[in-house]
């Protein structure tokens, strides 16, 4: 579910890195609160399971095999902020230290699998497990909750990939990023996820957690006061072994969106949209200088702007060492 | 007269409901080695720990520095000053080293106790020097060899300079060579009061390094604290808490039970 | 001691092997496992050479190849690709990285996208100029112009981009890579989380590898799923307590030394000239590609 760089335009990059920030301030401060001074080892522990969880497949009937992401299961027993943290922390270990994922694309791989997937998988388990909890309920809404999360997050994906032909494209019409129009890449994203990667993330988060309530008392979420590490640890070590299971049926992963796309193409309409201006274009507006009208003038205009850029940057980052070393 | 470091009366603690340790009375004052010695599982970590303000007494109240040890009262100030002061050696090299690299290693500690940035570099810098650790300085500390890892654990801890070292297990899994650089290091560093609790079976490290034994056995109480020798030379005592243990020996045609300790030498022997 | 009778016999000779078979889940764990550890291996013994990356600062490092990665996420025209491809090719030379480590990193992704993207080029997705054409019964299907350039320009930039990556973890140790994030305005927190995790995965791997070793040692598996199924059942207890305990140590231990809940870093030494130079020379480049876009 990992959207590589290069698939997504500048603008839909920015937007999401954009949209992220006050997200990741927000869960910090959450967690700091919530989980106290222990929480470091906590998320990181966290965080390494989910990078973990992802590396293995699991078993799809068929003898395919399919990637669980496994943020459902973190936000239920964590709580959403948790979540967000850990699965951000995966996802930007995957980037930085693996090449494995994306650079650019972090802001919004973040927010399909950390923001949405913990917030919509914890709230749906909220929901169905407000009025009773019996085991079965509970089992019941884990079971819900990872097969609509981890939809909803693939049709997040779909669409993010779906519009870039309509905003990032050339002059005359030809994409410049992810070339599949919403047509193709909804249902290639779609019929997957609910066929078979969905019972997958249902079915390993109602695992795990009816392991842990059995293992001992698992204080949830809600209990806020006695949260302690124990269930986290419990679950996702579960996990690890657990998922090394889906390897018995061996075969290529299935399900990775792009492969699907492949599978059920309808057509393709270029767009003729007028292109767009760059998020960026309105900070140097024209990149030329007044006087010069000539071609020339404006090549040159360009390579004086671009170094006025780059010496502003050298500025700021001076500067900002000097601020950073007075702190 | 010398101060009192640790004061323990009545304290137990049990991790739910397994207990690990019962009922300790214990008094530490400045300067002295003190091994706490006991089988696996019969609390000396736990003792540590508590000796440490990591986890609390169940029961029973521990003052150190004549301030009562809770949570609620280890904070702030107080916090800090203990921090300082003391000092804990892990058993596990790979649990306490967490940090990117050995040099990030040896200044984590200074620098969260907010000593100047100068005084934390020349800390650093002095101790890779004493301990031969300056060529591993950028090097990340799992990369490193079992030795060299406890050598920067211990390094971690010294940049803080505190009075009182606790230490679990510091020479298992230590080969000869490092071993005897420990034993060193330990050795000089107690001419200059500091007060060791040292937390083991090695019974040679007991016998070279400490003056003053306590004995937990294995229903996690204290069955004997005194002198260091005394207790060595108890070998009833040391086999009924397990310390030392008899075993059939082959010598030539002989066979013969031997207890393993220390003064237990081949003199039974015909 | 008293050994019962069994243990005291030795099998005489090698039974011959009938419908006894490693299963495979256990054999591809212990690949997966081992061509991460290699890979993180080879990365580091590529990061420790010397060359011209290697000898910035670790902030200005990443830094500029961000502004590099980009630059390339923007550009759209040809100019833009083939400067910022000579400028990859000409890095990869300086810093003495090898052709074989940059590709082995790169190729995947190429070929991934590379089969992702082929159904653009025809017609039927692409509607354009022809310029190869099939027929398929009565059904006229053709690669098309616009089809190759858009295709094309995918994997150029997906190729690229992923080379600027590689381009960065090849010359950067893992311990600099995250000295650098400390240093660039990233939260102290989420920086050592970071690196914790790193860890624990590694540690993980190692347990997880340990258990498949050791259930391969004791194989007898006829392939049996309520065998495997018993046996990870039976190791879950054992790997939960192990690292429960670990990570409730680290957490005390980073108490111990002071931890309240806020790392406190030392600030780092200022960067050099040709820091601030490189750090130039890669917003130039990323400001002319984007007056380009
Ligand atoms: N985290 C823990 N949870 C539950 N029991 C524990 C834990 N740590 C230690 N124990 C138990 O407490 C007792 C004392 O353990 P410990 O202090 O580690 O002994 P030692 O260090 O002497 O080997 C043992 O019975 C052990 O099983
Ligand atoms: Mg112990």
């Amino acid at each position: 579910m990992h959207i590589p760089d290069g698939y997504l335009g500048p603008k839909t990059c920015g937007i999401f890195y954009l949209s992220m920030v006050p997200v990741w301030y927000l869960a910090s401060v959450r967690i700091k609160k919530t989980l106290g001074f222990r929480y470091l080892p906590f998320l990181a522990l966290a965080s390494a399971f989910t990078f973990i969880i992802m590396m293995f497949n699991f078993p799809i009937p068929g003898g395919a095999t399919g990637h669980m992401v496994g943020g459902t299961v973190v936000s239920i027993v964590l709580g959403p902020w948790a979540g967000v943290v850990a699965m951000s922390l995966t996802l930007s270990l995957q980037a930085l230290l693996f090449g494995d994922g994306g650079i650019t694309s972090l802001g919004a791989n973040s927010f399909n699998m950390a923001f949405l997937m913990s917030f919509t998988g914890y709230y749906t388990y909220l929901l169905i497990t407000s009025r009773s909890a019996s085991p079965l309920r509970q089992t019941i809404a884990c079971a819900i909750a990872g097969y609509l999360s981890v939809n909803i997050t693939a049709l997040a994906v779909a669409f993010e990939l779906g519009i870039q032909p309509m905003i990032a494209h050339a002059s005359d019409g030809t994409p410049l990023y992810a070339p599949y129009p919403l047509s193709i890449t909804i249902p290639a994203m779609m019929i997957p996820h609910l066929l078979f990667l969905g019972p997958v993330e249902a079915f390993g988060t109602a695992l795990v957690v009816s392991y842990i309530r059995k293992r001992e008392d698992l204080v949830f979420h809600r209990h806020k006061e006695d949260l302690h590490l124990a269930p986290l640890y419990r679950v996702l070590i579960f996990l690890v072994l657990l998922t090394p299971l889906g390897l018995l049926a061996q075969g290529v992963p299935w399900g990775e969106w792009d492969i699907e796309g492949l599978k059920s193409l309808t057509g393709y309409v270029p767009s003729g949209m007028e292109r767009l201006n760059s998020l960026w274009s309105g900070i140097m507006p024209d990149y030329t200088i007044p006087g010069l009208h000539s071609d020339t003038g404006s090549a040159i205009g360009y390579v004086i702007s671009a170094l006025v850029g780059s010496v502003t940057v050298i500025g700021l980052v001076y500067l900002w060492g000097k601020v950073w070393h007075q702190r | 007269m010398t101060r009192e470091i640790y004061r323990l009366e009545g304290v137990s603690y049990s991790y739910g409901r397994y207990p690990a340790l019962r009922d300790v009375d214990l008094v530490v004052e400045e300067g002295e080695s003190i091994a706490i010695l006991g089988a696996n599982g019969s609390g000396k970590s736990t003792l540590l720990k508590l000796l440490d303000g990591l986890i609390f007494p169940t029961e029973g109240t521990l003052l150190a520095f004549g301030r009562p040890v809770t949570e609620e009262n280890l904070s702030g100030g107080f916090l800090a000053e203990f921090r300082k002061r003391i000092g804990f050696v892990f058993h596990e090299p790979d649990v306490q080293l967490f940090c990117p690299t050995v040099f990030d290693e040896l200044s984590f500690g200074p620098l969260q106790l907010d000593l100047p940035v100068e005084e934390v570099k020349k800390r650093v810098s002095d101790l890779m020097g004493m301990l031969g650790l300056h060529s591993l300085r950028d090097r990340p500390p799992y990369t490193l060899s079992s030795g060299e890892k406890k050598k920067v654990a211990l390094a971690s801890v010294l940049t803080v300079n505190p009075d009182v070292l606790l230490m679990d297990e510091p020479t298992n899994g230590l080969d000869p060579r490092t071993q005897v650089w420990l034993f060193e290091l330990i050795e000089a560093l107690r001419g200059f009061n500091k007060t060791f609790i040292i937390a083991t079976h090695d019974l040679s490290l007991v016998e070279d390094l400490t003056d003053r034994v306590v004995l937990l056995d294995e229903a996690h109480r204290v069955v004997a604290d005194g002198d260091t020798v005394d207790i060595l030379r108890d070998k009833d005592l040391l086999l009924r808490t397990n310390i030392i243990h008899e075993h059939p020996h082959r010598h030539g045609d002989v066979v013969h039970i031997h207890s393993h300790g220390p003064y237990a030498g081949h003199d039974e022997h015909e | 001691m008293n050994l019962p009778e069994w243990l005291k016999v030795s099998v005489p000779a090698l039974t011959p092997e009938r419908g006894v078979k490693e299963p495979g889940f256990i054999k591809k764990n212990l690949e997966e496992i081992a061509s991460l550890m290699r890979w993180m291996m080879d990365t580091e013994e590529s990061a420790g050479r010397r060359g011209l990356l290697q000898t910035f600062d670790p902030r200005a490092r990443i830094l500029g190849i961000l502004f590099l990665v980009v630059a390339t996420a923007v550009t759209g025209n040809t100019i833009g690709f083939v400067s910022i491809m000579i400028i990859i090719l000409l890095l990869s030379y300086l810093s003495s990285v090898g052709i074989t480590d940059m590709v082995g990193r790169v190729l995947p992704s190429f070929v991934f996208t590379g089969v992702m993207v082929l159904p653009a080029l025809l017609s039927i997705v692409t509607p354009g100029t022809h310029i190869l054409t099939i027929m398929i019964g009565t059904k006229e299907i053709g690669i098309t112009y616009e089809g190759l350039r858009t295709a094309g320009t995918l994997l150029v930039r997906v190729t690229m981009m992923v080379s600027l990556v590689a381009l960065l973890l090849l010359t950067t140790r893992q311990a600099d890579l995250f000295t650098g994030l400390r240093g660039l305005p990233v939260p102290a927190f989420l920086v050592t989380a970071l690196f914790m995790a790193f860890r624990y995965i590694f540690i993980l791997l190692r347990m997880a590898e340990d258990v498949n070793l050791a259930r391969r040692s004791r194989t007898i598996d006829h392939g049996l799923l309520r065998d495997t199924q018993g046996w990870f059942a039976s190791r879950i207890a054992f790997f939960v307590e192990r690292s429960m305990k670990m990570a409730e140590d680290i957490s005390m231990a980073m108490c111990s030394r002071g931890f309240t809940g806020e790392i406190k870093g030392m600030d780092m030494d200022g960067m050099k000239r040709r820091d601030y130079l490189w750090l130039g020379g890669t917003s130039f480049v990323f400001f002319i590609i984007l007056g380009l876009y």
